[in-house]
């Protein structure tokens, strides 16, 4: 694969997002749902965002992937020369995003939709095409490459649009819930990908719900609890600060703590 | 906005809706097979009918008396005549053949009876339930008649041998001077706007719920956001796609309706039988104005479906919405058919009306290039400002995530709404919309009713919606609608202030109306309708309740809410020309916008809309008196004159200026005994 050459770090400055319905509550206030969280991902690592559903982990990749505005603070791209990326279009050039939300153009095959958006991306016919064929070798996606998206299965449609985040060699990856409710053999290829991504040094966020999944891939850990970012650490770190021996433990250990 | 990322998006918009085959089907099959097949299967339905009447035998029961005989001998006569034949049944009741009618073995009797004055009475009976019935007794009518008028003939051939020249001293017959091709034209001038309205409505709504709502439906919407490409771009290349699929139906559309045409033209005796022969070819000129027009029109329904769908979270609420917009786009491609309203101006500003009146014209071979150009003009700028308003509005974030679309309150429960809100700008452009809708479309109809107190009811709406919309946001009233008691300052300030700017409109005016006559016709009607009323209903209603209603309208909840949201003097700007253009027309845009500034200015600095209510109602009350009593105008040095000099204007703009900078001066002054004025 083409190696990437500038690689970028994100740091996220004290980001809040104020949201305007409140859950379990009749009455409409204003409350954060991301709130004033810090934090940094470097090239070659993989920071990993934990936390049970509402705990705005979704919201603050949004803000990364420049999908939503923060309220308050900002989200920085700093490439290795210590320059910041400024414009948003920049922004979306060097990001690869992938939610359980961004859903792929049913009638197209992942052929088409892959060069309908390396077009976009502004990437020249041949290069695209010498892509494409590079990622689904990659992915192993040849055999259903070119059936329309709607015939695939979940696995395949996920792999779809891995390949649809990877068009473009982004140099940061954010990827919100990748492993939600795949079978193990896909939830393998895309662990294995994000983990030679890494290698490659590039810089991968991403947000899950699986304790072990996160123990085993990530250099570090931000874990999030209603808004707010409650511990911060590698794996280790974090287990030996609560006397646990998996992350799971860990983490109820620590928002016991965090709501007594 | 780049072209090649337009490009790029644009060329996966079409992809994507060419792909789905619903969208295939109803874009071709529906102009090309549903259209001839329901003209034609109508046609044939009426053919039929037309011709099955005329084929068939009536059963006609005839009551036997004396006269009875002739009557039967008469029908039976006829039969050589007409397709159709008579059977004749003879009873000898009334109430038998009565009973025979009833129980349907009759279609119709007669019976024959003696009058006072020795006259033969036949009395025809029928059943108006059943067209056969009624067919029957029309023919025995048909032929009664005939008969009726050889006998009178027979008579008067008698008495006066030439009785013509006694029965009809003079002679009158119509002479229609319109060529076929007009007449004929202007039945299709009927047809055409109608159709094609229609149609490109349903070529352009399928793609353009499809592309917004489907979209966002289906969870594209967010991989699409992802992509780096802005708003206005990826808005301007859903508008083009969506644009190309309504231009393409309704070249189909033209083609189909084309193709009917000549086959009707070519088989129907009919056409040829109403409009005597015609020459096609003389629709030409207009057939290809229309065909450089279409694109413009559907770029226009293009725009405006978009409007209404990006509102909406899914395809069944998209739908939803069109629906309203459908009957709107209907209605107004009817106007057409209304006797009298024609291609001015004034309606070539009118959206949907103009193109149904420019349709028409452009058929009955009237070119009216002035209207045809302000036609295109307009249609342009509505498009443009829809789009514009499009990519605007939403930001990403509002169309992709729950929130919905934050930027109108009237959108949201009422228990939700926060205390002491402020309108936003999409609220703003809302109240202005409906605005226009009411001047455009409610007013002139409600004056033509109700004549002045048309202009009251009007004025009550403006003042109504603003003040009940802000109450069902819980808007804070006093910040917005500036209620506060003005400083004593503001009351000569305000007042030189209008005496300073109404003399300058009055140069203004002038001076345009040197350069460009035809651009200041005032409103005869509105003039008339003051001049009818009295003096005293005139000035209640001009003069007083604008002078309220408008300002808390447009100083109040437009002006109130834009300069919260932007710089102070934009938006004096802002509501002034929205001011001006609300009262479409030109001379009053121009007084309107001159006018706006000075006031909303004042507003602005008085913190008081009392001020405002008071300038305006100098200036509309005054407008009322002088229309009233011309000789007080008369009287006044310079202004009174019949004509102005140079000098008189230059006099007039001088002395304008001065008050205004006496106003502008009035207001710096600060008053330090009084703890008011901060």
């Amino acid at each position: 694969m083409i190696a990437a050459d500038g690689l970028c770090k994100v740091f996220v400055r004290n980001i809040a997002k104020k949201k305007g319905m409140k859950r379990n509550s009749a009455t409409k206030e204003e409350f954060y749902a991301v709130d004033h969280v810090s934090f940094e991902a470097k090239p070659g690592e993989i920071l990993g965002l934990l936390g049970p559903n509402g705990a705005g982990k979704t919201t603050v990749l949004r803000m990364l992937g420049n999908l939503m505005t923060p309220t308050e603070g900002e989200v920085k791209l700093v490439d290795l020369a210590g320059d910041e990326v400024t414009s948003v279009i920049e922004k979306k050039q060097k990001i690869g995003y992938l939610s359980g939300n961004t859903k792929l153009y049913q009638r197209l095959s992942t052929r088409e939709l892959l060069r309908v958006f390396g077009d976009i991306y502004g990437i020249d016919k041949e290069t695209c095409e010498t892509r494409i064929n590079e990622i689904f070798q990659v992915l192993d996606m040849e055999s259903f490459g070119d059936n329309r998206i709607e015939k695939l299965s979940t696995g395949q449609t996920q792999r779809a649009n891995i390949a649809r985040c990877l068009i473009h060699n982004p140099e940061v990856y954010i990827f919100d819930e990748p492993t939600l409710g795949l079978d193990i053999i896909s939830i393998e290829a895309i662990v294995s990908f994000m983990k030679k991504e890494k290698e490659k040094g590039k810089t991968v966020l991403y947000s899950t719900h699986y304790m072990e999944e996160a123990q085993y891939l990530c250099d570090r850990i931000v874990m999030m609890y209603q808004g707010k970012v409650i511990a911060m650490g590698t794996p280790q770190e974090l287990m030996e600060a609560t006397n646990t021996d998996n992350l799971r433990d860990t983490f109820r250990s620590i928002i016991k703590e965090e709501e007594a | 906005m780049s072209k090649k990322t337009i490009f790029s998006l644009y060329k996966k918009e079409m992809l994507d809706i060419f792909r789905d085959k619903k969208t295939v089907l109803i874009m071709i099959l529906v102009p090309l097979f549903l259209y001839p097949g329901m003209m034609l299967a109508t046609m044939l339905v009426m053919n039929g009918i037309t011709q099955d009447s005329m084929d068939k035998t009536y059963t006609v029961a005839i009551v036997e008396s004396s006269e009875s005989e002739g009557i039967s001998q008469l029908l039976l006569n006829e039969e050589d005549e007409h397709e159709y034949s008579f059977d004749i049944k003879g009873y000898e009741t009334r109430q038998g053949a009565q009973d025979a009618l009833s129980a349907k073995e009759a279609d119709a009797f007669v019976d024959t009876k003696i009058t006072d004055d020795g006259r033969v009475c036949y009395e025809i009976g029928y059943f108006s339930a059943s067209t056969d019935s009624v067919n029957a007794a029309d023919y025995v009518d048909e032929i009664l008649d005939d008969y009726r008028d050889l006998m009178r003939n027979e008579i008067l051939a008698e008495e006066f041998g030439d009785y013509d020249s006694v029965l009809n001293p003079i002679v009158v017959s119509n002479i229609d001077v319109a060529t076929a091709e007009e007449s004929a034209g202007s039945a299709i001038g009927f047809i055409i706007p109608f159709m094609l309205i229609t149609s490109i409505f349903m070529g352009a709504i399928y793609p353009a719920i499809d592309v917004t709502a489907g979209e966002r439906e289906r969870g594209t919407l967010e991989t699409l956001m992802i992509l780096p490409v802005k708003n206005s771009e990826m808005m301007f290349s859903k508008f083009m796609a969506v644009s190309t699929v309504a231009v393409f139906t309704a070249l189909l559309n033209l083609l189909s309706i084309f193709c009917v045409g000549m086959y009707m033209y070519d088989s129907v005796q009919m056409v040829e039988d109403a409009y005597g022969q015609m020459n096609l070819l003389q629709f030409l000129p207009s057939v290809l104005v229309l065909l450089v027009c279409i694109p413009i029109f559907a770029m226009f329904l293009s725009a405006v479906c978009l409007c209404v769908c990006i509102f909406a979270k899914s395809f069944k609420e998209a739908n939803n919405y069109s629906t309203p917009v459908l009957l709107v786009f209907m209605f107004a491609s009817m106007t057409g058919m209304l006797p009298n309203v024609t291609l001015t101006p004034k309606t070539a500003l009118l959206p949907i009306i103009n193109v149904t009146l420019f349709i028409k014209s452009i058929f009955e071979l009237h070119f009216d290039w002035q209207s045809i150009f302000l036609v295109f003009i307009s249609t342009i700028l509505y498009t443009f400002l829809a789009v514009i308003v499009m990519s605007k509005l939403f930001s990403s974030e509002d169309v992709l995530f729950g929130e919905g679309f934050r930027g109108v309150k009237l959108l949201e429960k009422r228990s939700n709404m926060k205390e002491k809100q402020m309108p936003g700008i999409g609220d703003v452009i809302l109240m202005f919309g409906f605005m226009l809708l009411l001047m455009i479309y409610l007013s002139s109809a409600l004056v033509f009713r109700l004549g002045i107190w048309g202009t009251g009811v009007v004025q009550l709406l403006i003042l109504a919606v603003p003040v009940i919309y802000a109450w069902y946001m819980k808007a804070d009233f006093k910040k917005l609608f500036s209620l506060r008691v003005p400083g004593i300052k503001y009351i000569p300030a305000g007042i030189c202030m209008w005496i300073g700017i109404w003399l300058v409109e009055q140069v203004v005016l002038l001076l345009l109306a040197e350069w460009f006559p035809s651009l200041l016709e005032t409103s005869e009607s509105l003039n008339l309708a003051i001049m009818d009323c009295g003096f005293v209903s005139a000035f209640l209603v001009v003069g007083i309740s604008p002078a309220i209603a408008e300002e808390f309208a447009f100083r109040g909840f437009l002006f109130g809410t834009l300069k919260e949201k932007r710089n102070p003097w934009i938006a004096i700007v802002i509501s002034a020309v929205l001011f001006g253009a609300y009262h479409m027309n030109m001379l009053q845009f121009i007084g309107g916008f001159m006018m706006g500034i000075g006031i909303a200015y004042v507003v602005f600095r008085s913190g008081s809309i009392w001020v405002g209510c008071m300038m305006h109602f100098i200036n509309n009350g005054l407008s009322v008196i002088f229309q009233y009593y011309p000789n007080i105008l008369q009287r006044i040095p310079i202004l009174g004159k019949e004509s102005l000099e140079t000098a008189d204007m230059i006099l007039l703009a001088v002395a304008g200026t001065i008050f205004i900078i006496i106003g502008l001066m009035i207001m710096k002054i600060k008053v330090k005994s009084k703890k008011r004025d901060s």
